[in-house]
């Protein structure tokens, strides 16, 4: 169990993903095509690690994940969430906190798990490396 | 660098050396150029607030960083806060008696110092001026075409620069001690790109028969294919994007800051 479990409303029932079972979610797959590793995933191994346990961290799945950052208007449109993108935000931090990275190691870190929501359409920008 | 090809050249820049100082001359620059914009009333409506990202606290910096602006924050060693000074109508009758005394407004054109007193001030501009959505309109209008000359200047003096969402206008009044009648208008950053000045290619534009008419709003304007090559000489119009190493060039210096891929 992560220690963000109980402030972040996570999933009793959620099970531990790997990198075998988490690129059948649709959102890993539009990622991985996004950035162009949708034929040769292996490129991608570190990155796809590195969102397999946030995951298990946050105790989420991808596609639950992307879907706390779209909330749907009255009329049937698709906006993204401010509320659900600084949550979001709040587990990449606390994530890359609980790994003891910091400074630009913990930025990079940071924008690295970023790209993912990012290639799934949910804008958000991290902060650059230059410290 | 001449007009057209600064203008052909201007592009938003979004990954600057942080590196690299700009220095003040250029500033002054660009200052001026958008002191001699176009403008109704010869009023001064814009008004702008240069600071340095390294003079200022990094808890004001944060506090300025949203969804859309964060490591741009962190790459440009220049922020240009622009504002609409909402006050700019006072003045504006003893301003347009003085362009008739400069024979700038003339009789040739109906102009004459009893018409701006008796008439254009109190039936036409004393009116707009209390109307704050008037005002406010008029007055964006005029603080663009400031911001245009001086993104224009930048490039000219080899910057690269980006127009973003002021949001957290309130986060730094205090600081920059900004009247109370100074509207936001847009955060100017501005710096020396990381990216080359070409930044992948000039973005793709619509014909100018999608956007500009001739005698009708139905008879588009027809390109004279001559003129067309003469303004890719002049570098007006330049290779489109996006080059061929572009997504590279991207993915290079994103590893650089440690950016999203």
């Amino acid at each position: 169990m992560s220690q963000i479990d109980e402030d972040v409303d996570g999933q009793d029932s959620f099970e531990d993903l790997s990198s075998e079972s988490i690129v059948k979610f649709e959102s890993v797959a539009k990622w991985l095509n996004s950035v162009g590793a949708g034929k040769d995933i292996s490129v991608m191994d570190e990155q796809i690690k590195l969102i397999v346990e946030f995951c298990n961290f946050v105790r989420f799945t991808p596609d639950e994940l992307i879907l706390k950052c779209i909330r749907t208007l009255k009329d049937g449109t698709r906006a993204i969430s401010s509320k659900g993108r600084n949550q979001t935000e709040e587990f990449i931090k606390s994530f890359v906190t609980s790994r003891g990275k910091t400074g630009n190691e913990g930025i990079i870190e940071e924008n690295k798990v970023r790209g993912f929501f990012v290639h799934n359409g949910i804008f958000m920008q991290g902060r650059a490396a230059i410290l | 660098m001449e007009f057209k090809e600064a203008a052909g050249t201007r592009r938003s820049i979004r990954f600057f050396r942080p590196w690299q100082p700009v220095e003040r001359e250029k500033i002054q620059k660009i200052f001026e150029a958008a002191n001699r914009s176009s403008r109704s009333m010869n009023a001064d409506y814009a008004k702008a607030i240069v600071v340095r990202r390294s003079e200022l606290p990094a808890e004001t910096i944060d506090a300025l960083r949203n969804p859309t602006t964060t490591a741009s924050l962190d790459l440009a060693p220049v922020y240009i806060f622009w504002y609409l000074d909402m006050d700019y109508p006072n003045g504006g009758a003893d301003r347009l008696k003085e362009l008739v005394e400069n024979h700038v407004l003339t009789p040739s054109h109906g102009w004459s110092k009893a018409y701006v007193d008796e008439f254009l001030w109190p039936q036409v501009l004393k009116p707009i001026a209390d109307n704050q959505m008037a005002t406010m309109f008029m007055g964006t209008i005029e603080v663009g075409q400031a911001i245009a000359n001086a993104l224009l200047a930048a490039v000219d003096e080899g910057l690269g620069t980006c127009l973003h969402a002021f949001t957290a206008a309130d986060k730094v009044k205090d600081m920059f001690h900004v009247p109370d009648n100074w509207i936001p208008i847009w955060l100017q950053l501005l710096g020396y790109p990381a990216e080359e000045a070409a930044a992948g290619g000039q973005r793709p534009r619509r014909p100018l028969s999608a956007n500009f008419f001739e005698g009708s709003a139905d008879k588009p304007f027809e390109e004279d294919a001559e003129v067309t090559e003469s303004l890719k000489r002049d570098k007006l119009i330049q290779d489109p994007g996006p080059f061929p190493h572009r997504e590279m060039e991207v993915k290079m210096i994103s590893r650089m800051f440690g950016l999203p891929e």
